[in-house]
């Protein structure tokens, strides 16, 4: 801890070396009596949320700082989810939120899920490229009553939308790092009288920062939008994206396993409001997955696992939305339908054979309403599943304004996840599906009101049953009690430097022994993240040191506990004046070239340095 | 579990006791100064409506798109330069924007509000009385492009002819502007952002008097420094513009939100500056 301490200071104090200039006003709003830069220094550094979840939202200009090539990137820069290890831009990687597995986390792009059904209900964030992304929202926490399966809470992608001013605008990027890293993309946008386009496309690719772990992306994401004259809008999007990943490699073990991905998503999405304060939401959308895996042995190339995992799905959504931020309705009927499938041509086990089609259907019902100070926050939602029970989701939360920018927050959840649906954990022919089940509560305060900081503090307590254990010779069910506090600050800018900070602690246990959980199941114990940045609009510089320490528990022989990963994003524009100015933009990995991983043979990457350019047009 | 249901249920179900009321308008305010409030003095007698106001001075970062997923507000008042960049965004509701020197007619269809640019007629018809023909104008294509082409599209009815400057870069103007000496009449100052530097104001308002040439400007600001004349813009009346803008709105139809000139001019002059160069005063 001494250590990291040191380290911090050491960085901060490089840092703070840089020139620091104050904003003044331009001479035009001057000259007419208009101050709008931002002052030197802010009072509070942003207003308070008022929803009852606990909530974290990153937006483009924040993806662009930190120079992510994938969401899984983004993900790791935030408080409360726990990347088991970042390899390789572009690689396949799992997930902890608040102690939650990252299969029972729903992650949505433009309200269509990315769960990947017949591959354990995990969506890989590693291969979701963040060029399209504009926003990520974060509920950290059951939330099965707006959203459906989300037992651990919701990765909810927002991607942008066409540049409503101009025409044409666009922007071009590319960079190249260590092991022929590299990352190109281009993006054109713009609107006309009533029709707008978002067109992405791009490469990432790279020969492995880690043996066996080479990557190659194609993605492209294209949007079309038509506005409606009474502000109603219709988007159609298509998102195609195709991966080729190293998954793997050990020399002890005398494997290699390598993978594919493809994914493409057709999405129609219609907001259109029916009157004063009422809305109609509704969406349809249709698609396939499909994902590869070949493990076969170092030396001799022997196959020892060749699968072949599909999902076609197809669904649709329609809510309306009544009101206001005080009293509120929201009510929907959704659909989905997916096959899936999997089949293994090496050992051909029947636990890895299968087809199977499954249906939902679900309504749900969510409301606000505010007396006073007081908002009450009631959800209720009901599934009817083809394969399994149909279950019924509550939430009743609460926020109480104690002032106009500090906020009490709690709620209390009963939701659910579905279960791996494939024929794993088969017993005498028969498979298990059960559903498995959350119980929680959570409670914290939100406060903008002390000079200079903003915190929020969040507590938790989840109890999670039927909870699929596959690493038993008999297949079992766990139940499992996870509870533990968060804390976010963040300073105002002070002479252009804002410091971040999140720590977190998970005490996560088997119900029944009183036992830990490994941090494979529940993600670390505790966890620290820290924060500079530093950014001078003048200047058109901006550079971010992010820091992160983690304890992870009982992770085995093959795993490295301990290790803070530290890394350094620098931008430059080369014309601070310019809306389109070329900028740019290095970033050095790992500086002191730490090691944390759960696997060796999955080991996350070493120090690494890249650098590139974007240009905006 | 039954409990909990049975809570939920009621939940739902409360009775009507006396509800908070949501804003029908979040304000944005881009900071704490005289002129914002003189315009929302203005905003606030023409449109009375439940609001709720956020001064973006106050904070270091203010994510507009989660504020109003939040507070779902049916207009949001974007008022100064910085407030209209932080709701660029935002397309759920229509934004009217003022005092923001950002505002052009390239806005997409859900943002507008009162520009601050006195519209061109009104300059010309100050020319036209101060008997100046010949007005040379330095302009940015990109910001004030469409300006200019209203401009000459009036200038040719007013019998006035405008000298107009294309200018990107702000330092090329002493170059162009060398070019002008003996082909105009007068100076035309625009609040164009690439035009309107500390250097480039001396510079035009030196040529002005060294030429005996009159500046005519768009602040009163420059009065004392030279200008022979200014056409100020009333923040007041500007608030009023734009809240009958926001009040037809939250009446509904329509979510498109035209770009209006500013109504109202205020004409201020610098007496001894005109009676130096024989000029008429307006």
């Amino acid at each position: 801890m001494k250590k990291l301490l040191f380290r911090c200071a050491f960085l901060c104090s490089v840092l703070a070396a840089a020139p620091s200039l104050c904003h003044g006003a331009d001479e035009l709003s001057s000259s007419l009596g208009l101050y709008d830069s931002p002052p030197p220094l802010a009072r509070f550094p942003r207003p308070a949320s008022r929803i009852a979840e606990n909530v974290t939202v990153i937006t483009s200009e924040e993806i662009a700082r930190i120079n992510a090539h994938t969401v899984a990137e983004v993900l790791q820069t935030l408080p409360g989810i726990q990347i088991d290890q970042l390899q390789t831009p572009g690689s396949v990687t799992f997930f902890e939120m608040l102690g939650a597995s990252g299969r029972h986390v729903l992650v949505q792009i433009d309200g269509v899920a990315q769960n990947f059904i017949g591959s354990e209900n995990v969506a890989q964030v590693g291969l979701i490229p963040v060029q399209m992304v504009e926003r990520i929202e974060v509920v950290k926490g059951a939330a099965s009553a707006a959203w459906g399966s989300a037992l651990g809470g919701v990765i909810n992608i927002v991607t942008k939308s066409p540049a409503a001013d101009r025409v044409a605008a666009g922007m071009v990027s590319a960079s190249s790092g260590k092991s022929a890293t590299r990352d190109l993309r281009a993006e054109a946008s713009g609107s006309g009288e009533r029709f707008g386009y978002y067109l992405t496309a791009g490469k990432l690719r790279s020969d492995g920062l880690v043996a066996g772990n080479d990557t190659d992306m194609n993605h492209g994401f294209g949007k079309l939008n038509y506005g409606f004259v009474n502000g109603g809008e219709l988007a159609l999007s298509i998102d195609a994206r195709h991966s080729m990943v190293g998954l793997e490699e050990s020399r002890l073990l005398d494997m290699r396993d390598t993978g594919a991905a493809t994914h493409t998503t057709g999405n129609l999405v219609l907001k259109y409001p029916l009157a004063q304060r009422l809305e109609l939401e509704a969406n349809a959308h249709a698609g396939r997955r499909e994902a590869l895996s070949h493990a076969a042995r170092l030396t001799t190339g022997t196959p020892l696992y060749n699968a072949r995992g599909e999902e076609a799905f197809r669904g649709a959504d329609a809510a309306l939305n009544w009101g206001d931020a005080s009293h509120a309705l929201k009510a929907g009927v959704s659909y989905e339908e997916t096959e899936v499938g999997l089949h293994e041509s090496v050992r051909r086990l029947p636990q890895q054979n299968y087809d199977l089609g499954l249906r939902r259907e679900s309504a749900y019902l969510n409301g606000i309403y505010t007396a006073g100070r007081l908002s009450i926050l009631p959800g209720a939602r009901l599934d009817r599943l083809s394969l399994m029970e149909d279950p019924v989701s509550f939430t009743l939360g609460a926020t109480v304004r104690l002032t106009d920018n500090t906020l009490l927050r709690g709620y209390a959840a009963y939701g659910y996840s579905m279960p791996i649906i494939s024929n794993m954990g088969m017993v005498n022919g028969q498979v298990q599906r059960d559903l498995q089940h959350v119980r929680t509560v959570q409670a914290g305060v939100e406060s903008a009101d002390l000079p200079f900081v903003w915190v929020k503090a969040t507590f938790f307590y989840a109890e999670v049953w039927n909870i699929q254990n596959f690493d038993r010779p008999t297949p079992k069910l766990d139940q499992q009690v996870k509870q533990g506090a968060e804390l976010e600050l963040k300073s105002s800018p002070f002479y252009g430097f804002t410091l971040t900070g999140a720590y977190n602690f998970t005490d996560a246990r088997d119900h029944k022994t009183g036992e830990k959980l490994s941090s494979i199941d529940a993600g670390p114990r505790q966890a620290l993240k820290v924060g500079v940045r530093y950014d001078n609009e003048r200047t058109g510089s901006s550079a971010t040191l992010l820091g992160d320490w983690a304890k992870l528990h009982d992770l085995g022989p093959l795993g490295k506990a301990k290790g803070e990963l530290w890394d350094f994003h620098l931008a430059q524009k080369l014309a601070p004046g310019s809306e389109s100015s070329p900028e740019l933009f290095l970033s050095w990995h790992n500086i002191f070239n730490s090691d944390r991983y759960i696997y060796d043979f999955r080991a996350n990457a070493p120090r690494w340095f890249e650098a590139g350019a974007r240009w905006f047009f | 579990m039954r409990a909990f249901a049975l809570f939920l249920l009621l939940a739902f179900c409360l009775p009507p006791l006396p509800c908070a009321q949501g804003a029908d308008l979040l304000i944005l305010e881009s900071s704490r100064s005289q002129i914002y409030s003189d315009a929302l003095r203005g905003f606030r007698s023409e449109c009375r409506s439940s609001e709720e106001t956020v001064h973006l001075s106050d904070y270091a970062e203010v994510d507009v798109q989660r504020l109003v997923k939040e507070e779902r507000p049916r207009v949001v008042v974007a008022v100064g330069d910085r407030a209209l960049a932080a709701s660029r965004k935002v397309r759920e509701v229509p934004v009217v924007a003022l005092l923001s020197l950002s505002l052009n007619r390239h806005a997409p269809d859900s943002v507008g509000g009162v520009a601050m640019t006195v519209p061109p007629r009104e300059y010309l018809k100050l020319f036209h009385e101060l008997g100046v023909k010949r007005v040379g104008v330095f302009y940015d294509p990109q910001k004030s492009g469409q300006y200019l082409k209203r401009a000459q599209q009036e200038a040719r009815q007013e019998g006035v002819s405008l000298v107009a400057e294309p200018l990107r870069n702000p330092r090329d103007l002493q170059g162009k502007l060398a070019r002008m000496k003996g082909e105009i009449d007068a100076l035309w100052m625009l609040p164009d952002a690439t035009v309107v530097t500390t250097v480039n104001m001396e510079a035009l308002l030196l040529f002005s008097m060294t030429e005996n040439v009159p500046a005519v400007s768009f602040a009163s600001h420059y009065l004392k420094n030279g200008a022979a004349a200014a056409l100020d813009i009333d923040p007041f009346d500007i608030g009023t513009q734009a809240g009958e803008l926001a009040c037809s709105l939250l009446k509904g139809g329509s979510q498109h939100v035209p770009v209006l000139d500013p109504r109202k001019a205020q004409l201020k002059i610098n007496e001894s500056v005109l009676r130096k160069l024989h000029l008429r005063v307006p």
